[in-house]
Order: C-alpha cells, then sequence, then structure tokens
C-alpha cells in the first residue's frame, strides 16, 4: 500500500520518453494504483478518481514536462499533478462531497464469517472516519491521505505538496486534531439509524 | 517533557515515525505520567487504527480497465511530445517566492482592467497572434470580478478566458486560445494555459523588482519602474502566467 518511490522510476521514465510502450505500461501499473486511490480517498468519488488518473498519465504521456528526478522522485511528482487536478475539481464543481448517494467510494467489504453486529458497528466507525477526513478543510486532508493513508514519508509528502517537511508535520498534525475533535463530537451525537449503504457504480 | 512536547510527538509515536530511542522513552515516559497525556495517546492509538482500516477498505481499488486503454490509444496515436517540443515554462514545484510575489503582484495592482470577457472556441474567430484583445464578436455578458485571493476586494472586472474542454484522450488537441495566449509566460510547471477550462486576464502594474523575482533579465540600475503585464489567474484565485504588455 506503501507509495514509496521506486528507484528504477528515472530508467524506466527514459525509456518511455525514447517511445517504448512497454515503459509507460510498466509506470502506469506501478503508479495508476496509488494515484487513483489518492485520488478516491482525496474526493470521495470514482468519477473523479477515474479523470484524476487518466489527466495524471496523460501529463505523462506528454513526457513528463516538468519532471526533474534531482528534484523529488517520479512519485511525488505524479502526486502532485494528481493533487492538483484533484484540487482544481473540486473547487470547480463544489466543495461537496458524496456521502451517501451515487459514485461514493467503495464501502469496505464485511466479511459473512463476521458477528453481523460488529461487523456492522466497525463498518459504521470506517464510515465515520472517512466522513470526518473528507469533510477536512483540503490542506489538512491531502496531508491526511498522503501520510496517514498512503504511508509516505514526511519528504514524499513535501515534494507532492509542494511545501516544506515542516508544514506537513504540522499540517498533518493540526488535521489529526480536527479528526479527533470531529469524531469525539459524532460519538457525541450518534448518527440517525438506517442509512443504507451505497453499491460502488464503478 | 512536558505536554506541549507530547502533543507534538504523539502523531510520529503511534504511526511508528518516532525512532526507538531516549525521545521515544520519554514521550511514552510522559504518557504514563500525565493523565490528559495518557488519554491523548489512547486518542491518537484509536485514530490511527481507524485510519488503518480505513485504508484497508480501499487498498485494492484502481482505476478502470478503461483509462488504461484510453491512455494506450493516445500512446498510439502519437501522443508523446519530445520534452525540448513544450512551450518554455518556469520550473515545476513552484519556488516558495512565487506564491508571495504573484500574491504581491495581485495585491499592489492598481489593476485597471477592462471588462471584456471572452470565450474563445475552435471555430471561432481568434485575434490575431500577439495581442490580447479579443474579437468583438466574442464580447458577452459574463463580466466577472477577479476572484479574491489575497482578502481585498479587486476594484475592477477582468477579462474571462474559457476554453473548450479539451478530450482527456488527445493530448495533442491544439489550444483553442492561441491568439489569446500568446506571449505568456507559465507560473506554473504543472498546468498549461491550454489546461485551464476558464480564467482570468488582469492587467497589473508591478515593479521591476517583481519582474526579476519572477525570472525575467532586468537591469540592475538601482531605479524602480512600473512596468504593465497580463496575469492569468485561474478560477481557483492562483495566478498562472504572465506576459509583459508592451
Amino acid at each position: 500500500m506503501r507509495a514509496a518511490a521506486n528507484p528504477d522510476d528515472d530508467e524506466v521514465l527514459r525509456r518511455m520518453r525514447a517511445g517504448d510502450e512497454a515503459a509507460f505500461t510498466a509506470l502506469y501499473h506501478r503508479w495508476q494504483g496509488p494515484i487513483y486511490r489518492f485520488a478516491l480517498r482525496m474526493s470521495g468519488r470514482t468519477s473523479v478518481a477515474e479523470d484524476v488518473i487518466q489527466e495524471t498519465f496523460m501529463a505523462l504521456l506528454r513526457g513528463g514536462e516538468g519532471f526533474d528526478a534531482s528534484r523529488g522522485s517520479l512519485a511525488g511528482y505524479l502526486f502532485g499533478i494528481a493533487r492538483h487536478l484533484v484540487l482544481h475539481r473540486l473547487e470547480r464543481e463544489h466543495p461537496y462531497v458524496s456521502i451517501d448517494g451515487d459514485d461514493g467510494e467503495p464501502r469496505g467489504h464485511v466479511s459473512s464469517d463476521d458477528d453481523p453486529h460488529a461487523a456492522l458497528a466497525r463498518r459504521e466507525r470506517i464510515e465515520r472516519v472517512r466522513d470526518a477526513v473528507l469533510s477536512l478543510p483540503t490542506h489538512y486532508r491531502e496531508t491526511v491521505v498522503l501520510c496517514d493513508l498512503h504511508h509516505l514519508s514526511y519528504e514524499e509528502a513535501s515534494t507532492a505538496l509542494g511545501c516544506a517537511v515542516g508544514t506537513v508535520r504540522s499540517r498533518l498534525h493540526r488535521g489529526r486534531e480536527l479528526l479527533l475533535g470531529k469524531l469525539r463530537s459524532v460519538a457525541d451525537a450518534p448518527r440517525a439509524l438506517g442509512r443504507a449503504p451505497s453499491a460502488d457504480p464503478s | 517533557m512536558n505536554c506541549s512536547a507530547f502533543d507534538a510527538l504523539a502523531g510520529d509515536l503511534v504511526r511508528d515515525r518516532l525512532p526507538v530511542g531516549r525521545e521515544r522513552d520519554a514521550t511514552l515516559e510522559h504518557a504514563e505520567a500525565c493523565t490528559r497525556c495518557g488519554l491523548r495517546l489512547v486518542d491518537e492509538r484509536a485514530l490511527a487504527a481507524d485510519l488503518r482500516a480505513l485504508a484497508l477498505g480501499t487498498e485494492r481499488a484502481e482505476a478502470p480497465e478503461r483509462v488504461e486503454q484510453a491512455l494506450l490509444a493516445a500512446w498510439r496515436e502519437g501522443g508523446i511530445e519530445p520534452m525540448t517540443a513544450a512551450a518554455p515554462r518556469f520550473p515545476s514545484g513552484r519556488p516558495p517566492w512565487l506564491w508571495g510575489t504573484a500574491a504581491a503582484v495581485l495585491l499592489s495592482a492598481g489593476v485597471a482592467v477592462l471588462g471584456r470577457p471572452v470565450r474563445p472556441a475552435p471555430s471561432a474567430a481568434t485575434p490575431s497572434p500577439g495581442t490580447a484583445d479579443p474579437a468583438p464578436g466574442d464580447v458577452a455578458a459574463e463580466v466577472r470580478r477577479a476572484p479574491d485571493t489575497t482578502g481585498a476586494t479587486p476594484s475592477a472586472p477582468t477579462r474571462s478566458l474559457r476554453a473548450a474542454p479539451t478530450p482527456a484522450a488527445s493530448p495533442a488537441a491544439p489550444s483553442v486560445d492561441d491568439g489569446m495566449t500568446a506571449g505568456f509566460a507559465s507560473l506554473d510547471g504543472t498546468y498549461g494555459l491550454e489546461d485551464l477550462e476558464s480564467a482570468h486576464v488582469v492587467r497589473v502594474q508591478l515593479s521591476s523588482a517583481a519582474l526579476a523575482a519572477l525570472g525575467w533579465p532586468v537591469a540592475d540600475d538601482g531605479e524602480t519602474r512600473l512596468v504593465s503585464a497580463d496575469v492569468v489567474v485561474a478560477e481557483d484565485g492562483i495566478a498562472r502566467a504572465i506576459r509583459l504588455v508592451q
């Protein structure tokens, strides 16, 4: 799950730039999952994630303009593009995300072996956390998503976000504080029952 | 260790980012000795577990197959462009001074702006290259105010550029507003102007020092001069490109 830089990326990118389709495919297979999940976790919408992954790799198709290996990893570059695209979409369309309607993030599966009550409680808990993450201001959300959900190092996150490591640390600290506060307030005000889980349309 | 230092390290502790050593030991000892921080550590651990569970719920999510097919089709259509053919751009990864400069540009702008929106379309008559003024037929009633990026209220409406959506699978699609965008240098290494669906052009006055900060060669004669420039401001309020006005 961890989206760490791959030392082989630069060489594969070089081959891709030389016209090697297999190299492009290799980079796509290596990075589409992490980038797609990042967009999905940031937006909560599969349609946004799909657009973002396509546009991110279109940038790579154009030769990875602006990528400079001496400034950071290809992963950081791709996350940086994806981040721009996600923020652009969120700002352009509307500041709200689908919570329980169509096009939502796939919900976690509950094993049939689980105790139904425990599984339901666990599922509701995860949904509360997901909603809390999606309700964070974007600069805290992206930091939490990159560092806590994608397990990027502070350095990798700083490359993707285009800010200093210290800024990443402080945003993560503040983002987690906000999350704790939101989850406490939700716990104090129990949710309405009967919310039906949605199916993933994608 | 005090509570403030504990707060700063609690997140690293639960995320296993605090190396084994004296600092880690001191953090754990403080949590045992301080009720408030002990509870905070419990909360942090619960949050870390919740976030792990949330990540697990989507750890196998991947882009659908059709995305790869579309990208490969674009590749086979010759979508790749040599980097040397790219329009000149500033390096990616915006330098730290850029935002400050862009904000200063917008703040210090006397923002003497013409209020004529433009909707260039592939079939629309485009102005002659090198000119910023749109064709009269493009003028519409859609006059917008500049986005408030600085907290200050813009004093004049701006011109609006709106490009038709570019098909995602067509990387070589020509820009729809080549005339409008002629002469602009990107302030952003990630987006080209052709990537913007809409933007505002703001005419500003900026000092020669600000120009130097943006990378323009400026004679260092000790004098500060004001220069007119057009700045492309995207809908998110971020300055994306600039060109000097003769």
